[in-house]
């Protein structure tokens, strides 16, 4: 029972005179909270009467959100302890501590021992008793932190500053009211400073704002801020936050200040556009930190990630509404709802709960109740299945360079995401999932998605690095002091991306690799730019992508050719030139290994012909090679630059004029590079229609309608089917006299190339993968074409299609009629 | 007119009423020229080299004596040596061997008539005698050239003796040093003579005598013992007897060059006795006891004084180079008070005997003299001396010793503008060991009062708090404060809390 209680009882008091207790704590019952000056104007009316003038002041106040406690009055010789539990029930203001660091011989203050949790005896009800440890020391127990981890702290008040009382044993029992608890650290001690910070702005209902904190220079240090009885879950509801967060690490020896004072408080509820901010809190006192938050509903991320299937509704769920388990206490906002069936919805809350087996499910808006059955399961983003391209979008976090704007210079940037051929509005949902409160098991470059912020410095030098310097290590700036983490670097291109930047850096000093030692100054660049906040790797308005600095995009749909802006880490804005498609739709297609699905192709016409001189061959290349050069540049409406195409080497028109048609992956300048399968010596059951290669590698190398070119035989065939990863069927008769033993290679130059060749590019010449196919161009002048399709091999053969078009600067659209082919057999 | 009776008086050698017994020279009686009686021996001394005069006898001096002899002579001072040179020596023959005791010279006497005092307990300054059996006791004077042939030398009662007690006077008519130092001057013992209004001593006087009434009281009157060569011990003044009142007023008694005297005003049958005003300079031990007033006095490079019980208040103790202690706290301390101890080695002895139920320095001040200390605790153990009034005693040397003082400690809380607030819980505790000294609320001045009895300097924390709802909150006051030797009285400045909005 408290000697004391104040603020409607909610606020224990105990004094010094009852075993040495001198301290606040927290009781509850009334209200949740209170502020610091209500603690502080309570302290002071508490403590003015003849019956407790002889407990020291609580308080004193620097500011009105600024207070001190611990030792105020100047004869206090044993500071007031308040409860860092009951620190999370103060709002308002800051608090620091004056006289907790123990000074042996001087200042007894308070010390915190680590126990082993799994054999602490020692509980909460213990709290007031004294506390002995095996080897002599003693003290009055204060309070017990256990947030659920390995270790427990023991927050005592020694009997006295004698070294005897340091509670400084590495092992060792602690006993308190009978109950022991082995002490595995000796005990710490220092001043705590809790910084105040407090959210404004608009921010959507039922955010859950999170903070983390911790060194950015070591990932497992920086970690989210948590209850300090709880390692999952922080102490505060949803929406604004008002709280109080120690600044000092009170496992480090002397309570060190953590990361500077820096705390980053992110509100990213999945659904919404993000926010964040990082706040350089005060490290004497705290201080009342503003928090501008900016959250609000993505109408660009409405997909769910969570799935729950129900039984039989009563009611109609409806999308938007809060859905909450009767016995799980989960909650949810619904995105897709299917009657008596399933429940599609984002989670909310912190912890995020799941949906139990066989719960009660109820709609709050609706007020329709349902069974669940069985957990959630994942969807949307979450999954691949849900992806266009049934493929995951990648992210990688390294150096790399291209030319969005095919300027004809390559740009630096440091963050790839590889859209795996889904549309951007997919890869978009799919970011804000990687980067969602709750995502703690998606690593952005090391860390967890729910705190990756992005870049913030781009650092450019003219001299050379000095030893090494690698991504992922962690820099720092002599005499400016400031640090970061380096996301991409480069030494050719002699630049550099960092992320969790503190401090500014300059052009003047050396920057240091922490880690591997390497050094550069950054004499040409050293430039801070803001975080994209609302979604840390790029956002999304109007149907287009604005990706983050230093992001780059990889693979995405034709489509989105010109729907995407780019930022390099050297900064200005990126974007693909004009493109336009020309798509053929009412296709059957499918996996490009088969034989069943259509032949699509459009060529480029030539007063009316197809243009088979588009390209004049340089000349020079062997049978064999992989590049193939043609005269000039290759046009900048050539598809397939870096996403690959097809190209047709004509073999000098006034002699054989044979067309070998090669599939190539890239092509830069003048030199197209093909999609090369280097050569190889086939194995057993090769023959003339059947190539094997008992290595194997045909399945993700080889497609349907690829180049053969067996230099054994000197012959040259196309891939029918890929059979398997190491068996291929050729088209028609094959190769004749092609057998095992013979090497083979294919899209490869076929013949020795002169310059009496020429080559022409097909704008789409391959397999239908889908019910449609399509190519993205950079529109530079209109382009007559001609779209062929045939398919004689499917269960409906079709006679072959043919309609020739025109591109005048937008998209082309061309659905392919399919009429039978009752004739063929 | 009051007349002293003096008794145990110093015995006589010859009072030179004949010339019988007396030899060295020729010598004739002489009328005119005398200190006592109805002649003095003359005669006429002119050796270039040594004069001796002479009285034959029987002495035993195997306990040692003062010898008193008085001399008039011409030759010393135009013939004689130097004292240095053993210019007039007293000496003592026992039929085979001399001894010379060296009491002047030229340089030292002028001439007329002196009583040369020399303690037979010194070491001769030349040759040796048996002193159980002297023969002669005589002067003589070296000469360094031929005395002219005229009567140039007389002598006159020879003594030898301590001293003398002196009794007489009544309440009415009491004797003081006039009335000795004139029956003293008719017998010429030279124990109290005056000159000039001063009074020299050379003796063991003695104030007092059993039951014979004897009223001492003496009235600023100056008195100084001689710088003489006598026994170290032989120097005092003792009162004594029951019907004894001595009453000393004013006035100075004294010790020239090395001598020191015992003031013993201790015996137990004393009947009266006060020391009011007068100074005292070079004593060596003072004795006083219960019933007697020793105030207002001056104690200059004194030895110890031991007031016993009196009632020893409004002294001065100063220059005291006693070794033990200037004043020795007595086993009561009730009448002890007012005392001013000024450059003293050691201030007050507390030792053994001194009183150890709450030892009280009242108004005992010290001046602070670096590298001496208040109080000696000779008593083998830790005592609590307890300061009253203006005392201020911090040293001390010896067995630890605690100053414990009672003070008044006064708190004023004023706010900003100046106006004393009311209701101000103010507290003081000491930062030793938190005892609380005062917890109380200002009163409509903005004062809190109290009093401390305690030690003296004692560092304490000020606490004024004003916070509570429903009048002007004030941010809590704290400090550091030190109670001296003469309290605490600290003004405090409260400043309104803008911060505390406490409403219940």
């Amino acid at each position: 029972m408290a000697d004391a209680t104040i603020l409607n009882g909610d606020i224990g008091i105990n004094y010094l005179a009852n075993n040495r207790q001198k301290m606040m704590y927290w009781i509850g019952g009334t209200n949740d909270s209170y502020t610091m000056n209500e603690l502080y104007s309570a302290m002071a009316t508490l403590l003015d009467e003849t019956t407790t003038i002889d407990s020291g002041s609580a308080f004193s106040a620097e500011t009105p959100v600024e207070y001190t406690t611990g030792k105020i009055d100047s004869g206090d010789t044993e500071p007031w302890y308040i409860t860092f539990d009951l620190m999370e029930h103060i709002t308002g203001g800051a608090l620091r501590t004056s006289g907790w660091a123990r000074v042996e011989t001087s200042n007894t203050g308070i010390v915190i021992a680590p126990v082993t949790a799994s054999s602490n005896n020692i509980v909460v009800g213990d709290v007031g008793n004294d506390i002995t440890h095996a080897d002599g020391d003693s003290g009055t127990l204060l309070e017990v932190i256990s947030d659920g981890g390995a270790t427990d702290y023991l927050v005592i008040r020694p009997d006295s500053h004698s070294s005897t009382d340091s509670f400084d044993s590495t092992s060792g029992n602690l006993t308190c009211n009978s109950h022991t608890a082995p002490q595995n650290a000796a005990a710490t001690t220092g001043d705590m400073i809790w910084a105040n910070l407090y959210s404004l702005g608009t921010i959507d209902s039922n955010v859950h704002l999170y903070l983390y904190q911790g060194s950015v220079d070591d990932d497992v240090s920086r970690v989210r801020v948590h209850s300090w009885n709880d390692n999952t879950q922080d102490w505060y509801d949803n929406g604004h936050i008002d709280i109080c967060v120690a600044l000092k690490d009170i496992t480090s020896s002397a309570w060190s200040i953590i990361d500077s004072g820096y705390i980053t408080v992110f509100g990213r509820k999945y659904g919404d556009l993000y926010s964040s901010f990082e706040v350089g809190c005060s490290t004497t006192s705290g201080g009342r930190n503003p928090i501008p938050l900016q959250t609000s509903a993505d109408l660009d991320n409405t997909t769910g990630i969570k799935k729950e299937l129900t039984g039989t509704w009563t009611g109609t769920f409806v999308t938007g509404e809060i859905i909450t388990g009767g016995t799980s206490g989960a909650r949810g906002i619904t995105t897709a709802v299917t009657a008596n069936t399933s429940l599609t919805y984002i989670p909310i809350d912190d912890p995020q709960k799941d949906f139990q087996d066989a719960e009660t499910i109820t709609g709050s808006t609706s007020g329709a109740t349902a069974t669940s059955s069985g957990t959630p399961s994942d969807t949307g983003p979450a999954v691949a299945s849900w992806f266009t391209n049934s493929t995951t979008p990648t992210i990688s976090f390294t150096h790399t360079t291209y030319d969005v704007d095919d300027d004809g210079s390559d740009e630096n940037y440091g963050i790839t995401i590889n859209c795996q051929n889904n549309p951007l509005t997919e890869v978009y949902e799919w970011l804000k999932y990687a980067t969602r409160n709750g995502e703690v098991t998606n690593d952005l470059d090391g860390i967890n998605g729910e705190r990756y912020v992005g870049g913030e410095v781009y650092l450019a030098w003219t001299g050379s690095v000095t030893g090494t310097i690698a991504e992922g290590a962690d820099v720092t700036q002599a005499n400016s002091g400031a640090t970061g983490v380096i996301i991409a670097y480069d030494a050719t291109n002699k630049v550099m991306l960092l992320r969790d930047v503190r401090g500014t850096f300059d052009t003047t000093n050396v920057v240091t690799d922490n880690d591997n030692s390497g050094s550069v100054t950054p004499d040409l660049a050293a430039v801070t730019f803001a975080p994209k906040t609302a979604s840390p790797l790029g956002t999304f308005a109007g149907g287009t992508f604005f990706g983050a600095r230093g992001v780059l995009l990889s693979n995405w749909v034709a489509a989105d050719e010109n729907s995407f802006q780019l930022v390099p880490i050297e900064g200005g804005t990126k974007e693909r030139p004009q493109a336009i498609s020309i798509t053929v739709t009412n296709l059957v297609g499918g996996a490009e290994t088969s034989a069943l699905h259509d032949r699509v192709s459009v060529f480029r016409l030539s007063s009316g012909n197809i243009n088979k001189t588009e390209y004049t061959a340089a000349g020079g290349e062997s049978a064999g090679d992989a590049t193939l050069v043609v005269s000039g540049s290759i046009t900048q409406d050539t598809p397939g630059k870096s996403t690959g195409g097809a190209l047709v080497l004509v073999d000098d028109p006034s002699g054989s004029g044979t067309e070998y048609k090669i599939r190539y992956s890239s092509w830069s300048s003048s030199t197209f590079t093909l999609a090369n399968f280097a050569a190889f010596t086939s194995t057993s059951g090769t023959n003339t229609t059947t190539i094997v290669y008992s290595t194997g590698g045909f399945s993700s190398a080889v497609k349907r309608g690829d180049l053969v070119y067996n230099s054994t035989q000197g012959a040259v065939g196309y891939v029918k089917t890929v059979d398997s990863d190491t068996q291929l069927t050729l088209e028609g008769d094959g190769i004749t006299g092609q057998t095992s033993g013979d090497t083979i290679e294919i899209n490869c130059v076929p013949i020795t190339v002169t310059s009496s060749d020429n080559v022409y590019v097909p704008l789409i010449d391959k397999i239908a993968t889908g019910s449609s196919e399509s190519v993205s161009i950079i529109y530079v002048s209109p382009i007559d074409f001609r779209v062929k399709v045939r398919n004689t091999r499917a269960s409906t053969p079709i006679k072959p299609y043919s309609s020739d078009g025109s591109t005048t600067g937008t998209d082309q659209s061309v659905a392919v009629i399919r009429t039978e082919d009752t004739i063929i057999t | 007119m009051a007349t002293a009776t003096l008794s145990n008086t110093p015995t006589v050698i010859d009072n030179a009423e004949s010339t019988t017994n007396w030899g060295g020279d020729s010598f004739s009686l002489e009328p005119d020229i005398k200190v006592q009686g109805t002649y003095s021996v003359a005669c006429t001394q002119t050796n270039n080299g040594t004069n001796d005069v002479y009285v034959t006898g029987s002495w035993n001096f195997s306990t040692d004596v003062h010898l008193r002899l008085w001399m008039n002579s011409s030759i010393v001072a135009p013939y004689g040596d130097t004292e240095a040179n053993g210019g007039v020596q007293i000496f003592l023959y026992d039929g085979t061997n001399t001894a010379y005791y060296t009491v002047g010279g030229s340089d030292t006497y002028g001439g007329g008539w002196k009583q040369w005092v020399v303690y037979t307990g010194n070491t001769p300054d030349s040759g040796s005698v048996n002193k159980s059996s002297i023969t002669r006791i005589g002067i003589r004077i070296n000469t360094t050239s031929k005395p002219r042939n005229v009567t140039n030398g007389w002598y006159d009662a020879w003594t030898y003796g301590d001293g003398y007690t002196i009794t007489g006077g009544t309440s009415g008519d009491p004797i003081d040093w006039s009335h000795i130092a004139s029956v003293d001057s008719t017998n010429a013992y030279g124990i109290v003579t005056e000159k000039d209004g001063v009074y020299f001593l050379s003796g063991d006087i003695k104030i007092g005598s059993g039951s014979t009434t004897t009223y001492f009281e003496p009235s600023s009157q100056i008195c100084v013992y001689r710088d003489l060569p006598v026994s170290s011990s032989l120097y005092q003044i003792l009162f004594q007897g029951t019907g004894c009142h001595a009453d000393i007023s004013g006035g100075t008694i004294a010790a020239a060059g090395t001598q020191r005297f015992v003031f013993d005003a201790n015996d137990s049958n004393l009947n009266s006795f006060t020391l009011d005003g007068a100074q005292l300079t070079r004593a060596g031990l003072s004795y006083f006891k219960a019933g007697q007033t020793i105030q207002n006095c001056t104690f200059n490079d004194c030895l110890q004084i031991d007031p016993s019980t009196s009632t020893f208040t409004k002294n001065s103790i100063v220059n005291s180079t006693d070794t033990g202690g200037a004043l020795l706290f007595p086993s009561d301390d009730s009448n002890l008070s007012g005392v001013d101890f000024i450059n003293n080695d050691y201030g007050v002895e507390y030792d053994s005997n001194s009183d150890t139920t709450t030892p009280t320095f009242r108004s005992l001040t010290f001046d602070d003299v670096s590298g001496k200390y208040d109080v000696n605790n000779t008593s083998g153990s830790s005592v609590t001396i307890y300061k009253n009034g203006t005392a201020n005693p911090n040293s001390y040397t010896g067995s630890t010793v605690t100053f414990s003082g009672s003070v008044t400690v006064t708190i004023t809380v004023k706010d900003e503008a100046g106006d004393p607030i009311h209701n101000v819980q103010t507290a003081v505790y000491k930062t030793s060991d938190r005892t609380e000294i005062m917890n109380e609320d200002t009163n409509s001045s903005g004062v809190a009062t109290e009093t401390y009895t305690g030690t003296t300097p004692v560092d304490v924390e000020v606490r004024c708090r004003k916070a509570s709802a429903g009048s002007t909150k004030y941010i809590n006051y704290s400090s550091l404060q030190t109670i001296t030797t003469s309290g605490l009285s600290l003004s405090v400045t409260l400043r309104e809390d803008t911060n505390n909005n406490a409403t219940t």
